[in-house]
Formats: C-alpha cells, sequence, structure tokens
C-alpha cells in the first residue's frame, strides 16, 4: 500500500520538475528566437506545448489520487457514525432514514474507489473493515458463548502442557514412573474433558453459521432476521403438523395448538376444520362427547353414560361444526394460514462439570450515582470467587501427612516442644518420602490467584468506590466473620490511596506556605523603604500601594492552610488509621520503641494563653477579611510553635522532646505503626535579595 | 508415612530421627518435613526439626527456614494437630 502512495508521489515530483524545466526551455528558445527559422521557433513551441499539456493532465490525476485517502477517510467516518445511530435506536422510521443515507454514502465512496486500483482498495478494507450491518443480538450470544469454550479448552491444554513437562522431568527422578502412572490419569481426564467441550464447541460453530447465513438472507430480503426466522419457522412448523396429522397423533396436535397462545380464536377454528376434514377423511374415531344434563329435583339417579370431560378444546369446536361439507385437497397448499410462534425449544447442552477450570469472570455491575455503598463494592471485588478463610494470611498449606503417633502424643499434653528451624549436619535422608511429597505437589495456586484477582480489581476501582470504603467499611469490619485476609488487601490499597490524597493536600499546603512568607519579607522591606525619610510623598506612596497588593488574598489563603491541614488529618487520622485498628490487621508492640512517643512536659498555661490570643487575633482577620492582620498573626504563630519544638535523634529515629511538636505538613507520624524519620521543615520562602529585586523590577503602575 | 529415618550428626554422633509430619505449601513452592530425635532439651522440651526442601530440583538437600510466614506456617500445622480428633 505504501508503495503505491510513494511512486504516485514520485511521479508528482517528476510532473512538477519536467514543468519547471520547460519553463526553462521556451525562455531559452524565445533567446535564440533571432538564431532559428519561425518553423522551427513554431514547431519547437508546439512540442513544448504538448508536453506541458500531457504532463499537467498527469499531475491533475496524480494529486486527485492522493487526495482520494482524505475523502475516503471521511466517507469511512461518517458511515461508521450512521451505522452506530443504526445500531443504537429501535424506531424503525428512524432506521429507514439512515439506512439510506448510508447506502447513498456508499455509492460515493465507491465512486471514488473506482479510482484506485485494486491493490489500494483490498488495503483499504485491511485498514477500515467492513461496513455491514450486524443487528442481530442472537448472533451476539452465540458468539459469547463461543467464547467461553474456547477459554475452557485453551485453559485444560494449559494444564496439559504443565503436566506434559513434569512427566519430562518425572524421568530424571528415581521414582518417575509411580509419577507418570499419576499423571497419565490426569491427562486422561483432561482429555476426556477437552472432547466435550470441542463436541459442544462445534455444535455453537454450526449455529452460529447457520445464525449467519439466516442474518445474510434476511438482510439481502430487505427484511429484519426475526420476520425472515418466523417465515422459515412457519414452513418447518407446516411440516410437523403434517406428520403429526398423517401420524394419527390428534393429542398431541391439539395440544401444539393449545400451547400456542398467540393463536387468535378465528385462526383456532380454522384450523380445526382442517382437523375435522381429516378426521372424515381418514374415520378416525373423535372422543365421545356428550352433553350434560342437569338433574332437577329426582331422587333416582338416572343412568347417564360416563362422561369424560374433553380435555381439549378443540373438541367443542369439532362438535359444533360437524356438519360443514368435507373438502378432498388437504394439502400443504390447503393450509393457508399463518401460524405465529410456537414456543421455542431450548437447544442448550447439558454437560456436567466435573472441575471449575475457570474462574467466572461475572460482570462488574455499575449502578448509578448515589446508588450504592461499601457492600455493594466489596461483592463486586468479590464477584466469581469464592475466598477461604485463611486466603491472604501468611502461606499456605497443602498436603498435611502427620504421624498418629504424633498426634496421639501431643493430644496426650504430656510434652512441650522445641522448633528448631535450623537445620543440623544431615547424614542420610529420607528419599522415598521427599519424593512422595513431590508426587503430591501440584501448582494449585488458587488461593494466590484469588488474593491476586482481588488485587487488581482494588487497583481499578475508581477514586468514589474508595471514599465509600474509607468512610464506611471500617464502621462494619467486625460483621463479617471471614478471615481477615481481604482486609490486608483493602487496607492496603487504601493507604495507597490516602498518602496520594495527603501527599496532594500538603503540596498545596507547602506553596501556601511559601508565599506567605514570602510575602511577609517584602512587606518588610517595603516598610523599611517606606520609612526612609530621605524619598518623597509619591515614592512613599508608591511602596504602600504595593504593601497593599501585595497583601490581597493572604488572609484566605491562611484560612486554606488551616482547612486543608484538617482535611489531611482527617484522613489519616480517623479514616485509614481507625480502619487499621478496626481490621486489627497487626500487632503494634509499643514498650521500648513507643517511647519515642513518650510526653514529658507539664501543661505551660502561658504558653497556652498566647496561643489562644494569636488564635481569636487568627479567627477574626479571616472573618473580616483583614489580609496584613491575618498573615502577621499567622506567622507569629508559626514562631511560637517552632521555637518550642526541639528534635532529637535516637537509634530508632527522631524524637520530639520539647514542649510542642510542630510540623506545617501532615504526615501520619503520631501512629506508632510507621516508625520513619519525619521531614525536613519547609523552605520559607527566598532571600532578602530576591525581594528587592522583585519590588525594583515591578512594573510601575501606582498612582495616586 | 513411611517409617523412613534422618540420620543427624549430633555432638560427633550420628542419631537417627524420626520423621514425624510433611506438608507442602503452593507460595513458597518448597515441601516441608518435621522430624525428631526424641531428646529433651535442657528447658525441658523436646527438639523437633523443621527443613524445607524444594521438590522440583529433586531430593537435593534439606534447607533452614528463614522467613517468618514459613515458621508461622508450622505453627499453624502445631496448633491443626491439637485441634484435631
Amino acid at each position: 500500500m505504501e508503495k503505491y502512495w510513494k511512486e504516485l508521489r514520485k511521479n508528482v515530483r517528476s510532473y512538477k520538475k519536467t514543468l519547471e524545466a520547460n519553463k526553462i526551455k521556451r525562455q531559452m528558445l524565445e533567446e535564440m528566437k533571432k538564431h532559428l527559422s519561425e518553423e522551427e521557433y513554431l514547431r519547437q513551441l508546439a512540442l513544448l506545448d504538448e508536453e506541458t499539456i500531457r504532463v499537467n493532465a498527469l499531475l491533475v490525476e496524480a494529486k486527485d489520487l492522493l487526495d482520494t485517502p482524505k475523502k475516503t477517510d471521511t466517507y469511512f467516518e461518517t458511515i461508521g457514525k450512521l451505522v452506530n445511530l443504526y445500531n443504537e435506536t429501535d424506531d424503525p422510521k428512524y432506521k429507514k432514514v439512515i439506512g439510506e443515507e448510508i447506502n447513498n454514502k456508499r455509492t460515493e465512496l465507491l465512486n471514488a474507489y473506482k479510482q484506485l486500483p485494486e491493490e489500494a482498495i483490498e488495503s483499504y478494507n485491511n485498514l477500515y473493515g467492513s461496513i455491514e450491518l450486524v443487528e442481530d443480538k442472537e448472533l451476539d450470544k452465540i458468539s459469547k458463548q463461543q467464547e467461553m469454550f474456547e477459554n475452557i479448552i485453551r485453559e485444560y491444554n494449559e494444564r496439559k502442557a504443565a503436566l506434559l513437562n513434569k512427566v519430562g522431568l518425572s524421568y530424571e527422578l528415581s521414582n518417575g514412573e509411580t509419577l507418570r502412572k499419576e499423571y497419565n490419569q490426569e491427562l486422561k481426564e483432561i482429555n476426556e474433558e477437552i472432547a466435550i467441550f470441542e463436541k459442544y464447541l462445534n455444535r455453537i460453530n454450526d449455529k452460529y453459521t447457520v445464525r449467519a447465513k439466516l442474518v445474510k438472507e434476511a438482510h439481502a430480503a430487505k427484511i429484519t432476521p426475526k420476520a425472515y426466522e418466523a417465515i422459515i419457522n412457519q414452513a418447518s412448523r407446516e411440516e410437523e403438523l403434517n406428520k403429526l396429522l398423517i401420524s394419527h397423533n390428534m393429542a398431541s396436535v391439539a395440544n401444539r395448538i393449545k400451547e400456542v397462545n398467540t393463536i387468535s380464536s378465528e385462526e383456532k377454528e380454522k384450523y380445526a376444520k382442517k382437523i375435522k376434514q381429516y378426521l372424515r377423511k381418514r374415520t378416525v374415531k373423535a372422543a365421545p362427547v356428550v352433553e350434560k344434563k342437569v338433574v332437577e329435583t329426582k331422587p333416582v339417579v338416572e343412568e347417564k353414560t360416563v362422561v369424560e370431560e374433553p380435555k381439549v378444546e378443540v373438541n367443542k369446536v369439532i362438535k359444533e361444526e360437524l356438519d360443514e361439507p368435507v373438502k378432498d385437497d388437504f394439502t400443504k397448499e390447503a393450509i393457508e394460514e399463518k401460524i405465529d410462534k410456537l414456543p421455542e425449544v431450548n437447544d442448550e447442552p447439558v454437560y456436567k462439570v466435573i472441575k471449575k477450570p475457570y474462574v467466572k469472570e461475572e460482570a462488574y455491575v455499575e449502578y448509578p450515582d448515589d446508588a450504592y455503598g461499601y457492600k455493594t463494592i466489596i461483592s463486586n471485588l468479590v464477584r466469581g470467587l469464592e475466598p477461604k478463610k485463611y486466603d491472604g494470611i501468611g502461606y499456605q498449606i497443602e498436603n498435611i501427612d502427620i504421624k498418629e503417633n504424633f498426634k496421639e502424643e501431643v493430644k496426650t499434653g504430656n510434652y512441650l516442644y522445641n522448633l528448631v528451624h535450623v537445620v543440623p549436619a544431615i547424614v542420610k535422608l529420607p528419599f522415598v518420602g521427599m519424593q512422595k511429597i513431590a508426587n503430591k505437589f501440584l501448582y494449585r495456586n488458587s488461593a494466590k490467584r484469588r488474593m491476586q484477582i482481588i488485587k487488581d480489581r482494588l487497583n481499578n476501582l475508581p477514586e468514589r468506590d474508595l471514599d465509600i470504603l474509607l468512610k464506611e467499611y471500617k464502621n462494619h469490619v467486625e460483621e463479617e466473620r471471614y478471615g481477615t485476609g481481604l482486609n490486608v488487601l483493602i487496607e492496603e490499597r487504601l493507604e495507597k490511596y490516602t498518602t496520594e490524597k495527603v501527599d496532594k493536600i500538603n503540596t498545596r499546603i507547602e506553596d501556601n506556605y511559601k508565599d506567605l512568607f514570602r510575602t511577609m519579607k517584602k512587606v518588610n522591606v517595603a516598610e523599611e523603604k517606606a520609612r526612609d525619610k530621605s524619598l518623597s510623598d509619591d515614592e512613599r506612596y508608591e511602596y504602600i500601594q504595593y504593601k497593599k497588593e501585595i497583601l490581597k488574598g493572604k488572609a484566605k489563603v491562611v484560612e486554606s492552610i488551616r482547612n486543608d491541614y484538617n482535611e489531611a488529618k482527617d484522613i489519616l487520622s480517623s479514616g485509614m488509621d481507625s480502619f487499621s485498628k478496626a481490621s486489627k490487621s497487626e500487632s503494634v508492640k509499643n514498650n521500648y520503641v513507643g517511647y519515642r512517643f513518650s510526653k514529658e512536659h507539664n501543661l505551660d498555661t502561658d504558653l497556652l494563653k498566647r496561643e489562644a490570643e494569636l488564635e481569636r487575633a487568627e479567627k477574626a482577620a479571616i472573618q473580616t477579611g483583614n489580609d496584613e492582620m491575618a498573615l502577621r498573626v499567622f506567622i507569629e504563630n508559626e514562631k511560637l510553635l517552632s521555637n518550642n519544638t526541639t528534635i532529637k535523634k535516637g537509634i530508632l529515629g527522631n524524637r520530639s522532646t520539647g514542649k510542642k511538636y510542630y510540623m506545617p505538613l501532615v504526615e501520619e507520624l503520631e501512629t506508632p505503626k510507621k516508625l520513619y524519620e519525619r521531614k525536613s521543615r519547609v523552605e520559607y520562602g527566598n532571600d532578602v535579595t530576591e525581594t528587592v529585586k522583585d519590588f525594583e523590577s515591578r512594573p510601575k503602575v501606582y498612582t495616586r | 508415612m513411611e517409617d523412613e529415618k534422618i540420620v543427624i550428626k549430633k555432638d560427633g554422633q550420628e542419631v537417627e530421627c524420626e520423621v514425624i509430619f510433611t506438608f507442602t505449601s503452593p507460595d513458597t513452592g518448597k515441601g516441608y518435613i518435621g522430624y525428631t530425635d526424641h531428646t529433651i532439651a535442657k528447658n525441658g522440651r523436646k527438639n523437633i526439626y523443621v527443613s524445607s526442601f524444594d521438590p522440583v530440583l529433586g531430593t537435593g538437600k534439606l534447607e533452614d527456614l528463614t522467613d517468618k510466614r514459613e515458621i508461622e506456617m508450622v505453627q499453624r500445622v502445631f496448633k491443626m494437630i491439637k485441634g484435631s480428633k
């Protein structure tokens, strides 16, 4: 495909070059006109003109061909959109209109195609695919069944391959024969199951081909597949009914009619006529029909014939119409009525599943906004799996074999044991026993796989679901009597999520801190400059105005810092921390390790008074929008806290020894779970020299 | 379980140990053997040795348990034994 276009572009370039060369030749001809005769001049001119005309025509053609990809691309796009509309709408009128437009676009596309060679058309079809409309849902169902069986067979083949590898390894072992016997048995079972599933797959494939043919024929006839199917079934039902009639099986015919709820009474009557005709022709004994007689106040029991109530309503109809004449032609053609759908017979295969080789991937159920909580999230996490109680907790144990003497000994309780997990010097090994363990050792990583699937699902959860889990699930963890393997995974995921959230908030706090400290420095510089007595009034006014401009909006910044800090702390301390406590995932030994967090000071009431004053001033400034006041109080507070904190280094990490532990950024360090070093303090602002430069380079816009 | 013995060297002498239990773990991919020489230590407790081996590579050698979770696994086996009837 690309070669074709490359050649085209080469040709275009060559045509352009020839045209340029012809121009030059023309100029040269005109210069040489004096030296040439008129005839020769005109002849050469004519030749040049012919060549230019020819080359121009070729150029135009080549350019058109080069432009066709763009045109076809637009056609494909529009057709694709129309096809999607066609598939989505249910209104038949709208579908007709869309179908007509699609056909129009197709004809335009084909006209554009005609200019291209066949190679280009083939490559286009490969790139863009066909534009056939598929509106049959049954085809989709069948294709899903196909996929299911193919997946099953594929998994069985993978197991087979693993077993064959083991068979190969068994030749290296001394006791490989016994191993191979077991493996061969398993292989037999697997082959049997594969054969079963392949049969069903073949049946489904046949179903698919039949259905696909039907859909194509329906499209060709410009009818929906349903209608086409009804027409086909009508013919098959007629054959079926005829066979039943011929076999004298009237009860089954009548029952068949009774099953069809959609048949109207008129059609039933008409069909009953046909049956009656057949009966008269074939002299079949009908069921005896006797009218019920109402006995009026007669003590003597009258002799009545046995009245068998007709089980079928058809007999009543036959009785009413016995006087009608008989027609001799009772053939297929005589049956004119259209019969509605009979109840469909399910052709789905019934098979015996010996083992469950695959995990049912049930679809993730989506709910509309504000319609679900943590229970739906967890049910979606665990869909198709059957988690066991010890999944995710420690390593799994299998194939336990214990000697009975030892069991009895343990139960008596007469002994206590030392578990020694350092191997002594071994002289002789139990080869036979170890090979037996190897025989039993099958790589059934069922629990691991379950946990991995849940992990992957947790990683793909949206933020909304994670928020719900963080808020709601921690309060309901104890309700579950299932083991805590699931909680371990949820906790891991939520830890990551909370750290991401807290990091974002911390960056915001950090930026705001830097902003405030820089503005404070700038304000101090401006005030110093304004105090200079040598300045004129205008200059002094400029400094004051600059100060005002810088301070705009700082009260809100202070407020946002306080709010962000509280938000992040809530996420960690009440959200994640309480979750981990509720789930009881790890035990924290707080003896010597917790010493780092011990509190050694008495309460300093003077310090507390000062802090309270600053707090009131800050809140008042925020409420009134006094930016300068908010900024100054904020910085006073920061100084007070930082001057009263001291951090000492220790073996197990840094330790706070002052009256206050102050850290602007939010970190989950108050919990003893995470024992790592705290971050260094925020760097507050730039140097003074830089602030002066900023001030001097500002645009001088301020006027009185 | 067959009555196979493991012979270890203890204080320069060869001592026969009886195999008490075996199990496998799909998470580690190893098999585990517990065996004892029925001797009692200074603390009055019976010694039980637990070692691991790799079944895929063959009957090579026995190895120590280094992972905490492996040791927890053995402790769980003991709990199971106590709880079984």
